[in-house]
């Protein structure tokens, strides 16, 4: 049996499976709640995973590795604000979004959010769909690119042949099975990536001498790619890029693709039990990531593009079906995040638009199929996308991740811990954070050393969000409401204790 | 230098993993023994 056709039985059993679990989630698809939350039922180690793999795309295998390769030991300020990202979305963010989503039976982030401002002219459901759409249309296409250059980089196939393959699969089980056979998926592609970023970092090095001949060859090359500040050192562009390596955990706090996995959980025990399984998976993601990457920079050193660090180890330091293994990963990293945009654009257009706003009227199964058809609609355009002349590249993915993130997360924060948040600072916040994020990369990142959209998006959501709240009445019964829901939550670090009548609940 | 790399990179790197893990380990302690009641049913 020749190399390339181990890898592709590996791949045909890989995707082999995907399509099963996509014809074994379909049987929960035939209305809106079961194709986009997967009725709510699902246990802590599947959010879990489908959270982690969802954050972590293919940037994570070819970007992240890069980023190792690139700057060295810098690049663990990644993993720093990723691993609190994730936890701080599970000790503090998760349950209180279960309860309140829970309270309302809301299906999208959009719908918690118009019944959290009490919002019946739908502006806040309008904002969300056109920011969401805009956003995961060119991030899904990012991630088809990656698919093509996969195919490409282990297998010498056409990049086209790539692209189509990989959407192909995808859209077939998020289509046919939606929301569970989306997690479910996740879930399996998120074990496939935990074990290869294990295992890569340890055989890299194994084949750079050991610790201290890989750090050795590191060094030799440049000392500074060894140190925290980099070969850019205390610089205000050192600390910008800092600044902006940690920010991109922020959006963990409350990308609506994140959030979606917590509103699915079966109830708030497990999200307790998936803390745990996520923070360690993280850790192992991002650390695995970047210390390949290093191991990569002693092993094979002067590569003009970084990003091909981990095709390149995976099959030079693997045999074959190793190397089929690691393509496979590549299209987990890819396919657990296209999927989950897709649907999640889908859900903005038939529950958000279509349901709630134009046909309240249509019944759930017509409704499902809507869904699916979107669904279609949306990964088809997606593919000519990637097929285009300009083929989007990876710092889309962070700039598509930061707009989403910085629409949401400050609205969804001031939302949850915050009861004096009104309808129009929620509406101003997410049009500020995305409108900031967008002018910024547009027209002022190259003048500030570069930072990452992130952090003025982020900061222009806040600013708007509690500004114009300030200034403005929240909805009536909004305060009880929250009141009453931190009550049940109850603290991250104590006991809940239910108040006595007449008792301010602990918040 | 401290196994070939410095006290400020080992630094980095125990945080970027230690500080997730140090809240995620009080936050279970906190909750462990929580009786199912307490928690939010669908």
């Amino acid at each position: 049996v020749t190399a390339s056709a181990t890898i592709v039985g590996i791949l045909v059993a890989y995707l082999a499976i995907l399509l099963a679990i996509g014809v074994w989630g379909g049987r929960g698809s035939g209305d809106v709640k079961g194709y986009y939350v997967a009725g709510k039922k699902l246990p802590s180690w599947v959010i879990a995973f489908s959270s982690n793999s969802t954050g972590e795309s293919a940037w994570l295998l070819l970007g992240l590795t890069g980023m190792g390769y690139l700057v060295g030991v810098h690049a663990f300020w990644v993993v720093l604000g990723e691993v609190l990202g994730v936890t701080l979305a599970w000790v503090f963010v998760a349950r209180p979004f279960k309860a309140y989503t829970d309270r309302y039976d809301s299906v999208t982030v959009p719908d918690f959010l118009a019944d959290r401002f009490r919002d019946r002219s739908h502006v806040l459901r309008l904002v969300s769909a056109f920011i969401i759409l805009s956003m995961t249309a060119a991030y899904t296409a990012a991630q088809l690119t990656a698919s093509g250059k996969a195919f490409s980089a282990f297998l010498g196939a056409e990049y086209t042949t790539g692209v189509l393959v990989g959407a192909a699969i995808v859209l077939f089980y998020t289509t046919v099975g939606g929301f569970k056979a989306v997690a479910y998926s996740d879930l399996l592609q998120g074990v496939l990536m935990f074990l290869c970023l294990l295992l890569l970092p340890i055989v890299g090095i194994a084949a750079a001498g050991g610790w201290t001949a890989m750090l050795d060859s590191v060094r030799a090359q440049d000392p500074l790619l060894l140190e925290p500040m980099g070969t850019l050192g205390f610089t205000p562009a050192g600390v910008a890029s800092v600044a902006g390596f940690v920010a991109i955990g922020v959006a963990f706090l409350g990308a609506p693709q994140l959030l979606t996995r917590f509103m699915a959980a079966r109830d708030t025990r497990q999200i307790t039990h998936g803390s745990l399984i996520a923070v360690l998976c993280i850790i192992v993601f991002d650390v695995g990531a970047v210390t390949a990457g290093i191991a990569g920079r002693a092993l094979y050193p002067g590569l003009a593009d970084p990003e091909t660090i981990y095709p390149l180890m995976g099959s030079e330091l693997f045999p074959a079906v190793f190397t089929g293994i690691f393509l496979v990963v590549v299209l987990a990293a890819m396919m657990s995040t296209t999927d989950s945009l897709l649907i999640l654009a889908s859900s903005a257009v038939v529950r958000d638009v279509l349901q709630k706003v134009i046909r309240p009227d249509l019944p759930q199964r017509t409704l499902a199929r809507y869904g699916k058809a979107t669904t279609v609609v949306l990964g088809t355009g997606a593919i000519f996308m990637a097929l285009g002349e300009v083929r989007v590249i990876f710092w889309f993915v962070l700039f598509a991740w930061s707009g989403l993130a910085c629409a949401f997360t400050p609205v969804v924060l001031c939302a949850l811990f915050w009861k004096r948040t009104t309808r129009a600072g929620a509406v101003a916040g997410m049009v500020a954070g995305f409108v900031a994020t967008v002018a910024w990369v547009l027209f002022f990142k190259t003048g500030f050393y570069e930072l990452y959209e992130m952090i003025p998006g982020f900061l222009a959501g806040l600013l708007f969000t509690v500004g114009v709240s300030l200034v403005t009445e929240p909805p009536g019964g909004a305060a009880e409401e929250h009141d009453a829901v931190w009550a049940e939550v109850g603290p991250a670090f104590r006991p809940a204790v239910q108040p006595s009548a007449g008792e301010s609940p602990v918040v | 230098m401290l196994a070939g790399l410095s006290l400020a990179s080992w630094a980095l790197i125990l945080v970027a993993v230690g500080a997730g893990l140090a809240i995620e380990i009080a936050f279970l302690r906190a909750h462990r023994g929580r009786p199912p009641s307490e928690d939010h049913p669908r």
